[in-house]
């Protein structure tokens, strides 16, 4: 074997294991998800489902879960989230990326360091704060939290993508009497649409994982998301393997499949996060 | 219109209302939702404060004390050490591992669907992802037992998790490792792209081999990137919650700092105590982002 055929091997190697560590936990719960009870609880395990069914969908349809609710509400609040974040976040990027003001530094300061606050440190308050504003178990409530999350990354991915639009072009339309508002709306809302799509991904995939926030903001079905679902499911004494995954799988998929299809517009915004 | 205003700006008039209009939702969301309660929190860590007890005096650091002393308390503190350390070191080796993985893909396609496959990981829910996992490590219907058994490599089943301490942290910290690895991959990733070919083709020419190239080129050229990966790392590995509690629920073998603060508010009702406790954990974030920083990053000129 000569050096070349040795290095074609390493890397064939690498990217196999590679591949599989990353794909077997969610090809496994695909898997278990269309097996029978029986087949899912075999030992020796059995690597495919034989026979392979959806009775587990079916029956996680009947079961006093109410998944197809949790799904609605795992997209109302994900969605609520990265919606208002790109709201708020691209008009404020606008400002202080091309608008005169003073605080600048101020504001992009804030936002940064709020980046270094847990999430868990400001739960307590804002549960308790929730409890006299009654927005415990509203969606209002988790959308709100959501956002507040999202909004320093997805101002900072916005900021540093209105940067790279050329002045030329605002300072052109401001000549031709558009306003500062018309320049946001006409100018800048179109040419932003690349980052506007990664803050409003990476903010809609971040709400979609959350567990514990809505699980502290949500004590019932008519508000909980799929993840506080499933956790629901996994909590039961008797673990009904194939339902749980079934409801792993709606809760794994859209988000990895969304992921996968748009990873271009999710790693510029990361890359773009990251360089704070 | 101002005089000298740098050129952009010289539309937007000076005193105008409208960029303060613009940033104040943003603000206002901010303030009001983590500004605030941080503020609270850390306030509020100064008394007593709990619903067995209506008094609401100020205690100095007390709940501090309470919160990190007492037996049940320090071995979260180590467990949470153990897991911060387990996490750091295995999200920044792997994220390099599938950043240079990604970056030797040269067909497009292969980098996509190669993309595709790693960001899957980081995109799961880590609750939904800790489920699976759970049926993964099962010590009697568990895939790890059957596959290590029929390869010969255990003589028999193991009850993966509850048994060994450090056993039990270092696999509990893998499913974490597994959803975040991926992020420092990609963050990587995308640095390596911003660096110039020229520097490669320099060192091809000066006859310098791939390991010679990754230890003298990649990876110090990298320093910045690697650091922020690192830093993101262990700031997450330190507020681990989802996948313990789902792993191995609130047993104290396997206790996080993040659990400790859920069950004193949340079970004991002692929110004084799970204050302090959640401001410790952000100082020490801030703490170690810092001397991450300080150590690992690099400015990088090309």
């Amino acid at each position: 074997m000569n050096s070349k055929t040795v290095h074609w091997i390493g890397t064939a190697l690498v990217r196999a294991l590679v591949t599989l560590w990353c794909v077997f936990p969610i090809y496994w719960a695909l898997k278990t998800s269309l097996s029978t009870t029986k087949s899912a609880n075999a030992v020796p395990a059995e690597y495919v489902p034989r026979p392979a069914t959806g009775s587990a969908y079916s029956s996680l349809l009947d079961s006093a879960q109410d998944i197809v609710g949790a799904t609605v509400n795992s997209i109302i609040e994900a969605g609520g989230g990265a919606l208002l974040t790109c709201l708020c976040a691209l008009p404020a990027a606008y400002a202080l990326a091309r608008l005169s003001m003073r605080l600048k530094a101020l504001v992009l300061g804030v936002a940064l360091a709020v980046l270094a606050i847990p999430t868990y440190t400001i739960m307590l308050p804002v549960y308790r704060m929730f409890i006299g504003l009654k927005l415990l178990d509203t969606h209002l409530g988790v959308i709100l939290v959501y956002s507040s999350a999202t909004l320093p990354l997805a101002l900072w991915i916005l900021y540093t993508y209105v940067m790279t639009i050329p002045r030329e072009l605002s300072d052109a339309a401001a000549v031709d009497g558009c306003s500062d508002i018309g320049v946001l709306i006409r100018i800048v809302l179109p040419l932003a649409w690349p980052g506007i799509v990664s803050a409003g991904l990476i903010s809609f995939l971040a709400g979609w994982s959350q567990f514990l926030i809505p699980l502290l903001l949500t004590s019932n079905a008519s508000t909980a998301p799929l993840a506080v679902a499933v956790a629901a499911i996994n909590g039961q004494k008797i673990v009904p393997w194939p339902e749980l995954m079934a409801a792993g799988i709606l809760a794994i998929l859209p988000p990895v499949l969304i992921a996968a299809a748009f990873q271009r517009r999710v790693v510029a915004g990361l890359a773009a996060g990251a360089v704070k | 219109m101002s005089q000298g205003a740098s050129r952009g700006q010289a539309f937007a008039k000076r005193g105008s209302v409208l960029p303060y209009v613009l940033i104040a939702p943003l603000m206002v969301l901010v303030v009001w939702l983590s500004v605030y309660p941080a503020a609270v929190a850390v306030i509020e860590s100064l008394f007593k404060n709990s619903t067995l007890d209506s008094s609401h005096e100020y205690v100095g650091l007390a709940n501090y004390e309470a919160s990190i002393t007492g037996a049940v308390n320090t071995s979260a503190v180590i467990n949470t050490a153990v897991y911060t350390l387990v996490g750091t070191v295995g999200c920044t080796v792997g994220g390099i591992i599938f950043a240079l993985t990604l970056r030797g893909c040269k067909r497009i396609w292969t980098r996509g669907f190669l993309l595709g496959i790693v960001i899957a990981p980081w995109a799961s829910p880590p609750v939904v992802s800790a489920v699976v996992w759970r049926l993964i490590y099962d010590p009697t219907i568990g895939v790890l037992n059957s596959a290590l058994r029929s390869l010969g490599l255990i003589p028999s089943y193991n009850l993966w998790i509850g048994l060994d301490w450090f056993q039990s942290i270092v696999l509990i910290e893998a499913v974490q490792v597994w959803q975040l690895a991926p992020l420092a991959g990609l963050i990587i990733f995308a640095a390596m792209q911003g660096i110039p070919s020229v520097i490669y083709e320099a060192a091809a020419i000066d006859g310098a081999g791939p390991l010679r190239t990754l230890t003298a080129i990649t990876l110090p050229v990298l320093r910045p990137a690697i650091a922020i990966a690192t830093i993101q790392s262990a700031i997450l590995a330190m507020n681990v919650f989802d996948q313990v509690y789902v792993l191995n629920g609130f047993s104290a073998a396997s206790n996080s700092v993040m659990m400790n603060v859920y069950t004193l508010s949340f079970t004991n009702q002692d929110f004084g105590q799970g204050y302090a406790l959640s401001v410790v954990v952000m100082i020490a974030s801030m703490v170690i982002s810092l001397i991450l920083l300080k150590t690992v990053y690099r400015r990088v000129e090309y």
